[in-house]
């Protein structure tokens, strides 16, 4: 790219550093071999028109307060502590979500300098005394693996919610638990438990590094009907408590009348956490798409590039896209890392024609080949 | 041109390539990535005011560098996990699934090398990864870093000097 020869200070020698230089370019050349950056391009254009284009009152849309948890998720995951490195909760694996007015398709910002607009009525500067934003919270759900068992894990979904511009931590969690308790919406799309029915969360608190939480019952046991399931549902509020802060804090039940026990079987008198990344797959599902969202509508004018999250042996997943109920096309892709870890994968199909379609990502199993784990995800292309 | 045709045209043109400068300043996947995309977004989200591919370019290269400072930044308190890599032959912080294909192609001169320029100091890392990884010119390091043409030259300066003594002082 241009000008070489007035790179080297003046009183270099002819030829003084050409051996070093050679070796350095090898060096980082061969180097940077092992880095295979997974495609975010729809990522990037997908959060780029949820927030908005900036204005010249540097106004923003719905993602201010997520924007900067991406970043320290960033930094989170190169501290290395034990959930992050799973890939929890990043801003940028996670785009899509599922409910509110369909953002993906372009509304070309270029003329609209003033106003956000694919960002929801909301944010901008000073509208009222409560000023609120449309922010995509975590949530966590159990739900079967997609196994013949069935086996139930957890899965992450991100919701649409309205919370106040100044909400605190313990608001954010409030907020993230009460969308965790109702896991109805989902129930017939993806069979998710609805473990918490019945349940209100009551006060929440974040406060000398626990999260407390406030339960106005201790759960129904005819709701959540195994220990295992039991766990989980504790587990899925554990999850995404500690998701809304973006920090694994500890976290404490608290139930209102003192009973001792979630469930009847779980004791309150502890703390709860997340497993560590190698032993994610105690709670998390194998396998979870993160994009596209359920039933998010695609441009048919850009490829296709479906992504997620798996703990799967040898990294190895194998995916089926069907439109209707007619094979489209089938395939496997490599996950970044294989079980116990949970890596990223992403498969890219291409532009598809417009119609309704469902994208099925498995893990089949190294044993006689069967699906052992296996998650759908319905979109369409227009 | 709309923003979206402009940032799929730079993507294609930049998107790996800043990625792994981001990694080489990183050392961890994961961040390089989140880093780059956000430059991307950053850069989409302002469209109006840049119009214009190499301005464009070079935004996304101040953004990528900055962000990986940062991120470098809160790596203070990752002592913990720095200890538990010390066994990793390249890692100053290593983060990566190098594949055992991977590992292979990697041979010790390789090692060395980015060993050596790992312990080098910040700002002379940059310019010699940005100068001999990405071939950029003096005045887009300058640009991308915020420092004048004069102390590129002279952070090339010490940090080749430095690497070819280590080099020397390893044959």
């Amino acid at each position: 790219m241009s000008d070489r020869t007035d790179f080297l200070h003046p009183d270099y020698e002819p030829g003084e550093f050409d051996q070093v230089e050679r070796r350095l370019r090898q060096a980082l050349a061969s180097d940077v071999q092992q880095v295979h950056p997974s495609h975010r391009l729809d990522t990037i254009l997908h959060e780029a028109h949820e927030a908005g284009p900036v204005t010249a009152t540097g106004g923003s849309g719905a993602r201010r307060w997520v924007m900067p948890l991406a970043a320290a998720a960033a930094v989170a995951a190169i501290i290395g502590g034990a959930w992050w490195s799973g890939q929890d909760d990043r801003g940028g694996v996670t785009p899509p979500v599922h409910t509110g007015p369909s953002v993906v398709p372009s509304e070309t910002a270029t003329d609209l300098p003033t106003t956000a607009t694919t960002s929801p009525p909301t944010s901008s500067t000073t509208a009222g005394p409560v000023t609120t934003r449309m922010v995509s919270l975590p949530v966590y759900f159990v739900g079967p693996i997609g196994d013949d068992e069935p086996t139930y894990k957890l899965f992450r979904d991100f919701i649409r919610d309205e919370l106040p511009t100044d909400a605190t931590p313990a608001a954010k969690v409030k907020a993230a638990l009460v969308l965790a308790i109702n896991a109805q919406p989902y129930s017939n799309t993806d069979g998710y438990l609805q473990p918490w029915s019945g349940q209100t969360i009551g006060d929440v608190t974040v406060k000398d590094g626990v999260i407390t939480i406030d339960l106005a019952n201790s759960g129904n046991p005819d709701a959540a009907v195994t220990t295992e399931i039991q766990r989980l549902a504790v587990q899925e509020l554990v999850w995404t408590a500690q998701a809304a802060i973006q920090q694994t804090l500890p976290v404490r039940f608290e139930v209102s009348g003192g009973a001792p026990k979630l469930f009847g079987s779980i004791s309150t008198d502890q703390t709860f956490t997340r497993p560590p990344s190698d032993r994610l797959y105690e709670d998390v599902a194998p396998i979870w798409v993160t994009s596209p969202a359920r039933d998010q509508v695609l441009p048919a004018a850009k490829p296709v590039v479906v992504q997620g999250l798996a703990i799967v042996f040898e990294a190895t997943v194998n995916w089926e896209l069907r439109r209707g109920s007619t094979q489209v096309a089938t395939g496997h892709a490599m996950a970044s890392t294989g079980a116990p870890m949970q890596g990223q994968y992403s498969i890219d199909l291409g532009r598809l024609t417009a119609g309704d379609y469902t994208i099925s990502v498995r893990e089949l199993s190294a044993k006689d080949g069967s699906v052992s784990a296996e998650k759908s995800v319905s979109f369409s292309v227009k | 041109m709309d923003a979206d045709e402009a940032i799929t045209e730079l993507y294609a043109a930049h998107w790996t390539g800043l990625v792994r400068l981001a990694w080489l300043l990183l050392r961890d996947d994961l961040a390089a990535e989140e880093v780059v995309q956000d430059a991307f977004i950053a850069v989409h989200r302002r469209w109006d005011t840049i119009r214009n591919h190499q301005a464009a370019a070079a935004y996304l290269r101040r953004a990528v560098v900055n962000g990986a400072r940062s991120g470098l930044r809160h790596r203070g308190v990752e002592e913990r996990y720095v200890a538990r890599e010390q066994g990793e032959p390249t890692a100053y912080t290593r983060h990566t699934e190098a594949s055992a294909e991977d590992r292979a192609l990697q041979s010790e001169t390789t090692s060395s090398m980015i060993g050596a320029l790992g312990r080098l100091p910040q700002r002379q890392r940059e310019v010699l990864t940005m100068r001999y990884y990405l071939d950029l010119s003096e005045a887009e390091i300058a640009d991308a870093l915020g420092i004048s043409a004069g102390s590129v030259k002279a952070h090339a300066h010490r940090g080749l000097a430095t690497l070819r003594d280590r080099m020397e002082a390893a044959s």
